[in-house]
C-alpha cells in the first residue's frame, strides 16, 4: 500500500473520523447502559456498520422489540441505500474484488467523501476509494467499542443517556426539512406515528407508523402528489 | 432481550442493512432506470420516516407528572436550533443530550 494514497485517504476522511469517533462512543455508552456491553457494541459495528440502525436498534433491544418490528423497521430506516449506489456504480465496478466491501461499507458519510471530494490524479483510484472507506469504519468501530468500554469502566448515573437517540434523529430531521419545500412526508410520517401509537399501543407504533407511511405515500402518489420536482 | 434472540437480531439487521446497500448495484448495475414509483419512495419515504421515529422517541414523554414533559420540549428545541444555526451535528446532539440529562437532574 503507498503512503501517498493513504495520507489523501487520511486527509479526505478526516471529517467523517472526527463525526464517528463520538457518535460510536455515544452508541457505546447507550449498549453498556441498558447491560449490552463490549462484544455486541463490537460485533454490530463490525457487521451492521449503520448509524440510524445502530441507534434504533439499542431501543429494540432495551424493549425486545419483536422480530417482525426489527426486519420492517430496519429496512425502511434503510430504504434510502436503495439509491445512493447509482451514482456510483461505474467507479466500483473498476475497483475489483474489493467491490463487495465497498458496498457493504457505503454510509451516508462515506458516499458524501466519495461523490463530493476531489484527490490528485496520480492517486490509484480502487485503493483511495478502499482506503477511504476502510479508515472510516475503523473509526466507527472504535468509537463504538470505547464507548461501551467506557461504559463498562466508568460507572455513572446514565439516566436521560438515550436522548442521543432522539437528538440524532433531530438533527436528521432538521436537514431534511431543510431540503424539502414540501411538508406534506414530514405531516404522513407524523400523523401516522400518532394514529399507529392510539390504535396499535406504544410497543407496535414504530412498525405500524413506517407502514402506514408508505400506504399513505403510495395514496398520496395516485392523487398527484410529487409528480413535479418543486414537492 | 434475550442473548440468542439478540445474536440472530444482529445478524437479520446486518444482512437487511448490507441489502439495501446492494439492491442498486444488482438492479441498477447495467444502466436500467428505476421504476418511477420507486424514486417517488427513495424520495419522500426517509422525511416520513424520520418524523415517524421522533414522534415514537417522544411516546414516553410523561405530561401528567414529574416535569410535565418540559425536559424533553426544551432539551429538542435546543437540538434544532443549534443545528438550523451552525450545523454541526456533534455539537447539536452532545449539547441536547447533557441539557437533558441536567433537566432531569435539577
Amino acid at each position: 500500500m503507498d503512503i501517498k494514497t493513504l495520507k489523501y485517504a487520511v486527509k479526505t476522511s478526516m471529517p467523517v473520523i472526527l463525526g464517528y469517533l463520538p457518535s460510536g462512543f455515544a452508541f457505546g455508552l447507550m449498549m453498556s447502559a441498558i447491560g449490552r456491553g463490549v462484544i455486541a457494541s463490537f460485533i454490530m459495528a463490525v457487521t451492521m456498520y449503520a448509524g440510524a440502525g445502530q441507534y434504533i436498534a439499542v431501543d429494540f433491544i432495551k424493549n425486545n422489540a419483536s422480530f417482525l418490528t426489527i426486519i420492517i423497521t430496519t429496512f425502511l430506516i434503510n430504504s434510502k441505500h436503495l439509491f445512493y449506489g447509482i451514482s456510483l456504480i461505474e467507479r466500483f465496478n473498476k475497483t475489483g474484488k474489493k467491490k463487495p466491501y465497498l458496498i457493504f461499507a457505503l454510509t451516508d458519510e462515506t458516499y458524501a467523501l466519495l461523490t463530493g471530494t476531489e484527490y490528485p490524479a496520480d492517486v490509484r483510484e480502487d485503493r483511495y476509494i478502499f482506503l477511504v472507506s476502510l479508515i472510516n469504519q475503523l473509526s466507527w468501530i472504535a468509537g463504538c467499542t470505547l464507548g461501551a468500554v467506557f461504559g463498562s469502566v466508568v460507572k455513572f448515573d446514565t439516566t436521560g443517556l438515550d436522548f442521543a437517540m432522539t437528538a440524532l434523529f433531530l438533527v436528521i430531521l432538521t436537514d431534511q426539512a431543510r431540503a424539502f419545500n414540501s411538508k406534506i412526508p414530514f405531516i404522513v410520517g407524523g400523523v401516522s406515528a400518532l394514529a399507529a401509537m392510539l390504535v396499535l399501543g406504544k410497543s407496535n407504533m414504530l412498525l405500524g407508523g413506517a407502514v402506514l407511511s408508505v400506504i399513505t405515500l403510495l395514496i398520496l402518489h395516485k392523487k398527484g402528489f410529487g409528480k413535479n420536482d418543486n414537492d | 432481550m434475550t442473548t440468542t434472540k439478540l445474536c440472530a437480531a444482529i445478524a437479520l439487521m446486518a444482512v437487511i442493512t448490507f441489502s439495501t446497500r446492494l439492491f442498486p448495484f444488482v438492479v441498477f448495475g447495467r444502466g436500467e432506470k428505476p421504476a418511477p414509483i420507486i424514486m417517488y419512495l427513495g424520495k419522500y419515504l426517509p422525511p416520513a420516516l424520520i418524523t415517524a421515529i421522533v414522534v415514537y422517541c417522544f411516546k414516553d414523554i410523561d405530561f401528567l407528572s414529574g416535569m410535565h414533559g418540559l425536559a424533553e420540549i426544551i432539551s429538542a428545541f435546543t437540538v434544532i436550533a443549534l443545528h438550523y444555526k451552525f450545523r454541526n451535528t456533534m455539537l447539536s446532539i452532545a449539547a441536547g443530550t447533557i441539557l437533558y440529562m441536567l433537566l432531569l437532574r435539577i
